[in-house]
């Protein structure tokens, strides 16, 4: 509880302090002709990206923050009568729970700055957001001080001021609270600065230009590079930091009069509208690049992934025809030494003086038997492989656990095995071959049975697990009590068809961990050698939509 | 009158293990079958004249086996028999110094031709 608290104060305490030192730097674009705003208002997209960054369970701890920096930035600079004031926290405060209620109502709690759908969906909800606030506000300030200035250049500029401000801060702020819980590589870190570094340095360049370089040379010439290599190389994050840069500069030539935007022949109203324009384009544009570029990226990941996945499934023993054969024959070649022999001893009862034929019928019997057993062989080879191509259907595993456990009663009673489960009742459906799951649960118990009788105790273990790992994660455990496995074989029992069985089938698990890895998921056994193996397969649940 | 010479069985396929039993009895051995190279150390008294072993076992294996009891006074001769299909076998068999080395399935003449190598008769 005591922790929880701290948290929360810790959150308002970030918050309420980027908020202010935010708005003091907006400060300085206090030159609009009415004197009520600054042209642009990057604190607003502080409390907005907060609060889509931490979710409503931050929602009190930001807005303390946000209200505590309002009034002492109040205290500070303005010195306008307490109904402006309040009117200005009311503001502040509703903007953001807005945009980010509207965000959380549309997109959920997976609002991701590297989907472009998700940035389009924040802009929408921020013009909202934005626009109901310049309203308010302006409504508010013409009835209380009888402005001079006509109702709707008022609302342009709130709106057009805080809009910027939302734009280019918010993916800022999600992106680092982002870098703090995911920090980012060292290389990419570097090669982030360096091109914010540049960035930074071609806004000087621009500043310092002439005005008449100003119609010849295109500003985004120079500063477009720098920005699209941080939007290409590195994550969104630091393509909003390149253009919160530029909005800087921006910002600063209109507000001290410097290069272009500090022409004194232009009205200061055209100067501001410049301004304007220029930042929202790079806001948006770089949060919209940036989103492109992380979706590419990914995909080229996932690619890589898959790709990986393919060459090592290419060079893995299983692939290889000559691997598996062989260790199919070695399967097959049990049951069949078992005939030959057999038949070799019927013929010899046969071949006595006085024949013993009621041997020799317990003998047949058996042959048949063996070759029923070397035909399983194959059977179970095409239940596993005639079905790899089929579609996928949502399963239960917590029902392919209890199928499986009753389909192995006898064997369980047999060997004296007692299984506990331990099924997750709210264990989410996941995509795949029901037949195929079912051949890895059946393995691994199976697996688990016959570890537990090379010990000849008879009172082994097994237990089976389900639950949730993560949002988006399964895991299914199997545990024995058996002898467990040396660390030596750890790596030799996924290699194809390894086994030591001598019962039934043993396609073991290189095919469990085939099957598990076509379901995208993940097979690992961990032992201490000693004390029983535990088996675990993780997968993937698919989002619902 | 000469004592029936007596000769283990050892393998983990119980089918197998019981088809072998019946022929080694049927050519007038002694015989008895043990499902793991662990199960016939702990009885083995020394009487055996001749061990019949897998390779690939849980456990013991047939060549850990072979090498535990060469290290006896009396060595026991030993026939190998496998399911595996690797090449180099019978070559490390042989340097083991094992009688014969069997692969599955394997013609019983092949098997009483080594079990008379074996028993030296």
């Amino acid at each position: 509880m005591t922790a929880l608290r701290l948290h929360k104060i810790g959150i308002s305490a970030m918050a309420g302090t980027l908020y202010f030192l935010t708005s003091q730097v907006s400060q300085t674009y206090m030159v609009e002709p009415y004197g009520v705003a600054a042209f642009c208002w990057p604190a607003a997209g502080v409390s907005t990206g907060f609060l889509i960054a931490l979710g409503p369970g931050a929602r009190w701890p930001v807005l303390s923050g946000v209200i505590f920096a309002n009034v002492l930035d109040n205290v500070l600079w303005h010195h306008v009568v307490v109904g402006q004031q309040l009117a200005y926290v009311a503001g502040n405060v509703a903007e953001p729970l807005i945009i980010a209620g509207l965000i959380d109502r549309a997109l959920g709690r997976n609002f991701s700055t590297r989907r472009v759908n998700h940035i389009l969906g924040m802009l929408a909800a921020m013009v909202a957001g934005v626009s109901v606030v310049s309203t308010f506000w302006t409504v508010i300030f013409k009835a209380d001080l009888s402005l001079s200035a006509p109702a709707f250049a008022l609302w342009e500029n709130w709106f057009a001021s805080d809009l910027i401000g939302n734009v280019a801060m918010a993916p800022l702020v999600i992106g680092i609270i982002d870098a703090i819980r995911k920090p980012p590589p060292q290389k990419e870190l570097f090669e982030a600065i360096a091109a914010i570094a540049v960035t930074a340095a071609m806004t000087g360049v621009i500043i310092a230009l002439p005005q008449p370089l100003w119609d010849t040379v295109m500003p985004g010439a120079l500063l477009f590079p720098a920005l699209l290599w941080l939007s290409c190389r590195c994550r969104p994050v630091f393509a909003a930091m390149g253009a919160g840069v530029i909005i800087l500069g921006i910002g600063w030539m209109t507000a001290f009069g410097l290069g272009h935007l500090g022409d004194t022949n232009l009205p200061i109203d055209v100067r501001i509208k410049q301004a304007q324009a220029i930042m929202l384009f790079v806001a948006v544009g770089a949060a919209i690049l940036a989103a492109l570029f992380a979706e590419l990226r990914q995909g080229a990941a996932k690619l890589g992934q898959s790709n990986a996945m393919l060459e090592r499934e290419l060079d893995n023993k299983l692939i290889n025809i000559q691997a598996a054969t062989a260790s199919i024959a070695h399967e097959v070649r049990q049951p069949l030494a078992a005939i030959v022999t057999s038949a070799e001893t019927g013929l010899r009862f046969l071949n006595i003086e006085s024949p013993d034929i009621e041997r020799t019928r317990v003998i047949l019997k058996r042959i048949q038997e063996d070759s029923q057993r070397a035909n399983e062989v194959f059977k179970s080879i095409r239940s596993v492989f005639s079905n790899l191509d089929q579609s996928r259907h949502p399963i239960d595993v917590n029902g392919i656990i209890l199928e499986a456990l009753s389909s192995l009663r006898d064997v369980l009673q047999v060997h004296r095995v007692a299984v506990h489960t331990d099924l997750a009742p709210d264990l989410p459906s996941v995509e795949g071959h029901k037949g195929q799951m079912q051949e890895v649960v059946l393995n691994l118990v199976h697996n688990a049975i016959e570890a537990i009788g090379t010990m000849g105790s008879q009172n082994g273990r097994v237990q089976i697990k389900t639950q949730i790992h993560s949002r988006d994660e399964i895991v299914v455990s199997v545990a024995d009590t058996g002898p467990g496995i040396a660390l030596e074989r750890m790596t030799s029992i996924f290699e194809a068809f390894v086994t030591t069985k001598s019962q039934g089938m043993g396609l073991g698990l290189a095919i469990c961990r085939l099957i598990v890895e076509r379901h995208g998921g993940q097979l690992v056994a961990t032992s201490d050698g000693k004390t029983g193996a535990l088996f675990q397969f993780f997968l993937p649940v698919p989002p619902k939509n | 009158v000469k004592k029936r010479q007596l000769i283990a069985i050892i393998d983990d396929d119980r089918p197998f293990r019981i088809a072998l039993l019946e022929l080694v009895r049927q050519l007038g051995f002694d015989a008895r079958a043990f499902a793991s190279a662990d199960d016939f150390v702990a009885v083995d008294d020394q009487a055996f004249d001749c061990v019949v072993t897998d390779i690939q076992m849980p456990g013991m294996s047939g060549f850990d086996l072979v090498r535990m009891l060469k290290s006896r006074d009396q060595p026991i001769p030993v026939i190998l028999i496998t399911a595996l299909a690797e090449p180099q076998l019978e070559t490390k068999a042989a340097s083991l110094g094992v009688v014969c080395c069997l692969r599955k399935p394997f013609l019983p003449h092949d098997l009483i031709e080594c079990l008379e190598k074996a028993l030296g008769h």
